[in-house]
């Protein structure tokens, strides 16, 4: 799995450097983009497309019928039961192709977090790293090595109910490093981002194989006494226009319009 | 894609889903692709209108009804029935009908006699169905309605003109060089006049669905719901023009199509569709449509379509580009056949496409895209069966039975459709399959061979529609079966022009052989009367026609002497009368239009009609000549001799119902009185029509 994770993140990495000249939200528009198409176009392999194009003209034949026979009330009635039907029949039809494009996309949109949803970590700002173990938390707390340029501004904190320690530091200036936890005669890394020009901030490193499905970012934790570790980050927003938006915002109406451009070129029944 | 995958995906998907709490942004996890996006927005969006619209409509019904109360009109309050039904089989003619129901072909239709009534129906002069079903509508004679024949004359330039419509150019155009920008619509102008029974009921709040019926292009307003029939052009503007394309020379002159020539390409042929000139060019040229043939795929405007040997395809959307990114889009069906090897790639006449109408052949506006939407493409133009390919050889006789009834079915789909949704008002819908199939083949009527069967099996059809329709029938509703005119055959064509040249009231131009259509070889300044059309002969009247030559004193003198003089004209060679009787026409119409009437209408014997040069204003060598045009069985004759049918759920009180009858029916039942306007009567009070105007 991290194999895996590793050759898409190398992907993204890629795609993410090659417009890294630009704001972020124009290199988050090309993978919305890439997304719109590639989306399209499953949803036109996964889909019936005949039988979706039968459904749409018969929905908008109702909602003309509703304008047709505007002085039956009894037909605006029946007319409204058959646009209801009608419309669960579209979406049972959108439902397969919806759950076929729902896997890749899912695994891409957590992926591109790791890009988009965090900003690294100001400078003479404190935040919270933490880490969670497996088992309750009875002895020492690890050994944390900082790197140069972050300090810790206050011992570890034990949250005993929740089997989890956490470290208060503070960047002194622009780091790019690991922090180092030595437990139990393991060591274990965790990255951390504090300059002004990252792009790539990876978020919580996990152990469990299915909790790393969404936690791509970073190999699994090796050591088997922790669950994972997190460094809170400041959360991340596009600019775009001057507008800040959640990162989401800008890759759905990127990733729609795309979808939209393409749904002729690309024949497509949606 | 296999159940085990995408059950594979579905449980993956659920898994993610499930995962989802943990510390994940919902909206991420909620959105599934733009494709899907899109379904559900546009789901979400269409029950949204659907619901904004019941709604308005629910709240603007007291609204409605107190406009209803406003306006004056009586609505429902003192009518007899709720629902009442016109189907209208056009030509289904009356001996045929009571021959096949005594010899127990036609079960519906008997047991709609027996139940209710039945009457032969008088028609119209002439026996015409754009005259006839203008009378339907109107309840007044031609000249009160303008209707006369299909064509009438231009009285400045005798150029012959379609009588119902007339469609102009939009009034502003904005000229940038050579591009011409249209301000406003085309004009399209009704011809036909008076006012018909469902514009009236409308007045009244009472809602009809007027379903193809004949003289409805352009769609006038009223309250219901209207499809345009007869007359409605095609993409051309013309009243249907075929294309056939094969591997000979192009070029041939055909009547009602033109034939192109293939030209072969690697693995193909490709080939140009004609279309409509580029409006947004001054004298802008005919827009084409390339296709390439590759076997038996079709591929046109970058859409593929298989083609089946003898199978007409669907409808297929065609759009011209014009200038300016204007799209003028119409539909047609395509029709391949193999002989000896090479491709024969029939196209029917390039229908106006009911979801983009180019002109308006609906009221309102969305209705023809509403019943698209809602049933499939169908056929928009005015005299939708082809016959004119069947005429000239396009297409043979089973390929236009296909077509005819491919066109059968989507109007019975409309019909029934209005059926299921009239709670109460008129639907009143015309089939005019049953008039071109007997047209084309009639000359095999009863006489052995492949297609001796055909008139039956139509007759027949046309009986189980009627059974399909009595299940829509209640003892709160009316319904009338009933034809326009009947049928006869056409063996033999009389070209009154060459008639009128031989005794002397027609003289052509110098060196002219009378060969040149639209009357353009005749010497108008010694010309006293003339013919074109089917229904008569005009005088060549001073002050009336651009270049008369008869005083208007003596114009009656005339009439009545080609009356007496063509009244049992007879056929030397057949030795037989080729005309029962030649009217003239004050003697048969009165009303405002008599003017455009022609002076005489001619009542044609069995066998007889004007001949195919005749009608359209050439003189040809021999005043009678043999039709040996698949276009065999015909209804311009002596109206006596076709009268159509009338069939009702209800007893009929009066002996001679005529088509007048039936607008001043629709009226009574639903408890309006006539405008004293309406010559005709309801058909269930018991009466004697006035018959005595028209002599037989």
């Amino acid at each position: 799995m991290d194999s895996f994770n590793a050759l898409i993140n190398a992907g993204l990495r890629a795609i993410a450097a090659a417009f890294s000249w630009g704001p972020p939200a124009l290199s988050l528009a090309v993978f919305a983009v890439l997304a719109g198409s590639g989306m399209i176009w499953a949803f036109r392999k996964t889909s019936d497309q005949a039988k979706l194009q039968a459904v749409k003209r018969k929905l908008y034949a109702y909602l003309l019928e509703l304008r047709v026979y505007s002085d039956e009330p009894s037909i605006t009635w029946r007319t409204q039961v058959s646009l209801l039907r009608a419309n669960l029949r579209y979406l049972g039809l959108a439902l397969r192709p919806a759950v076929w494009i729902a896997a890749p996309l899912a695994l891409l949109m957590i992926h591109l977090e790791s890009f988009y949803s965090r900003q690294p970590l100001a400078l003479d700002s404190d935040t919270v790293v933490t880490m969670r173990l497996r088992s309750p938390v009875d002895g020492a707390a690890p050994d944390l090595t900082l790197p140069p340029g972050v300090e810790l501004t206050a011992p570890p904190v034990r949250i005993v109910s929740r089997s989890e320690i956490s470290w208060r530091i503070r960047p002194r200036q622009a780091v790019s490093g690991e922090l180092q936890f030595r437990l139990g005669g393991q060591t274990v890394s965790m990255p951390i981002e504090a300059r002004r020009d990252a792009h790539f901030i990876p978020g919580r490193r996990v152990n469990s194989a299915l909790a790393v499905l969404w936690h791509p970012d970073s190999p699994r934790v090796a050591a088997s006494a922790v669950d994972w570790i997190d460094v809170r980050y400041p959360d991340s927003a596009i600019s775009v226009f001057g507008l800040e938006i959640n990162w989401i915002v800008w890759f759905l109406i990127v990733a729609m319009l795309a979808g939209l451009a393409l749904k002729k070129p690309m024949k497509v029944v949606l | 894609m296999g159940k085990r995958a995408t059950l594979a995906v579905i449980c993956l998907f659920l898994c993610l889903l499930s995962l989802s709490h943990r510390g994940h942004n919902p909206i991420e996890v909620a959105y599934i692709g733009p494709g899907a996006g899109f379904a559900f927005l546009g789901s979400f969006l269409t029950m949204l209108g659907g619901l904004f619209l019941g709604l308005m409509s629910f709240l603007s019904w007291p609204i409605r009804m107190v406009y209803r109360a406003i306006a004056g009109g009586q609505g429902y309050r003192h009518a007899k029935i709720r629902k009442l039904i016109f189907l209208g089989l056009d030509g289904l003619d009356a001996r045929l009908v009571e021959r096949f129901i005594k010899e127990g072909k036609l079960p519906n239709l008997a047991r709609l006699w027996k139940n209710g009534d039945y009457r032969p129906l008088r028609t119209t002069f002439p026996a015409l169905s754009p005259v006839a079903w203008s009378t339907f509508a109107t309840g007044v004679n031609p000249a009160r309605h303008n209707m006369f024949d299909f064509l009438n004359r231009n009285l400045h330039s005798y150029l012959p003109e379609l009588a119902s419509a007339r469609v102009r150019e939009p009034r502003r155009i904005l000229r940038i060089g050579k591009y011409r920008i249209p301000l406003s619509r085309p004009t399209v102008e009704l011809r036909r006049k008076s006012r018909t029974f469902w514009q009236i009921l409308g007045d009244h709040q009472i809602a009809s669905t007027v379903l193809r019926v004949p003289i409805t292009f352009p769609p006038q307003k009223f309250h219901g719901r209207m499809l345009s029939a007869m007359c409605t052009p095609d993409l051309l503007g013309t009243q249907g023009t075929f294309a056939l394309f094969s591997t000979r020379a192009g070029g041939d002159a055909m009547e009602g199509g033109n034939h192109f020539a293939l030209t072969p390409i690697p693995g193909g042929y490709s080939g140009k569709i004609p279309g409509p000139k580029d409006a947004a060019v001054e004298k802008g040229p005919d827009l084409e449509l390339p296709f390439t043939l590759r076997g038996k795929t079709l591929e046109i405007n970058g859409e593929r379509h298989e083609l089946r040997e003898g199978e007409y395809t669907p409808w297929i959307p065609l759009v011209f580009r014009a200038s300016l990114g204007i799209k003028v889009r119409g539909i047609a069906r395509f029709l391949l056949r193999q002989r000896d090897g090479s491709p024969k790639l029939y196209v029917t006449p390039i229908n106006i496409d009911p979801e983009h109408p180019a002109l308006p052949i609906s009221h309102p506006s969305y209705y023809a895209a509403y019943l698209a939407k809602l049933l499939g493409a169908y056929s928009t133009l005015g005299m939708a069966e082809d016959t004119w390919a069947l005429n000239e050889g396009a297409i043979d006789e089973s390929a236009f039975l296909q077509q005819a009834y491919l066109t059968y079915q989507e109007r019975e789909a409309m019909f029934f459709s209005a059926l299921e949704r009239t709670r109460r008002g008129v639907v009143a819908c015309v089939f005019d399959t049953t008039d071109r199939v007997q047209h084309m083949f009639f000359r095999h009527m009863d006489r052995g061979g492949p297609f001796s069967g055909v008139i039956e099996d139509l007759y027949r059809r046309a009986d189980e529609l009627v059974g399909k329709t009595m299940q829509y029938v209640d003892e709160d509703s009316v319904l009338f079966v009933l034809s326009d005119h009947g049928f006869a055959s056409f063996e033999r064509g009389v070209n009154l022009n060459t008639w009128l040249l031989e005794n002397g009231y027609l003289v052509l131009k110098n060196r002219a052989d009378g060969q040149a259509g639209y009357l353009k070889d005749i010497d108008w300044s010694r010309t006293k009367a003339y013919t074109f059309g089917l229904a008569g002969v005009y005088i060549n009247q001073q002050g009336r026609e651009a270049e008369g030559i008869v005083k208007r004193g003596e114009a009656a003198a005339l009439k009545r002497e080609l009356a007496t003089r063509l009244s049992g004209l007879r056929d030397p060679e057949r030795n037989s009368t080729a005309i029962r009787r030649a009217w003239p026409s004050d003697s048969l119409y009165t009303g405002p239009y008599l003017d455009a009437a022609p002076d005489l209408v001619i009542g044609y014997e069995n066998g007889y009609r004007a001949s195919w040069d005749a009608a359209v204003g050439k003189v040809s060598s021999a005043v009678f000549e043999n039709n040996t045009k698949a276009w065999s069985g015909d209804h311009c004759i002596d109206p006596h001799l076709v009268p159509g049918v009338l069939f009702s759920n209800r007893k009929i009180g009066a002996e001679d119902p005529g088509l007048e009858d039936m607008a001043p029916t629709a009226l009574d039942l639903f408890g309006i009185p006539s405008p004293p306007y309406m010559e005709g009567k309801s058909v269930f009070e018991a009466h004697v029509p006035q018959v005595s105007e028209v002599p037989a």
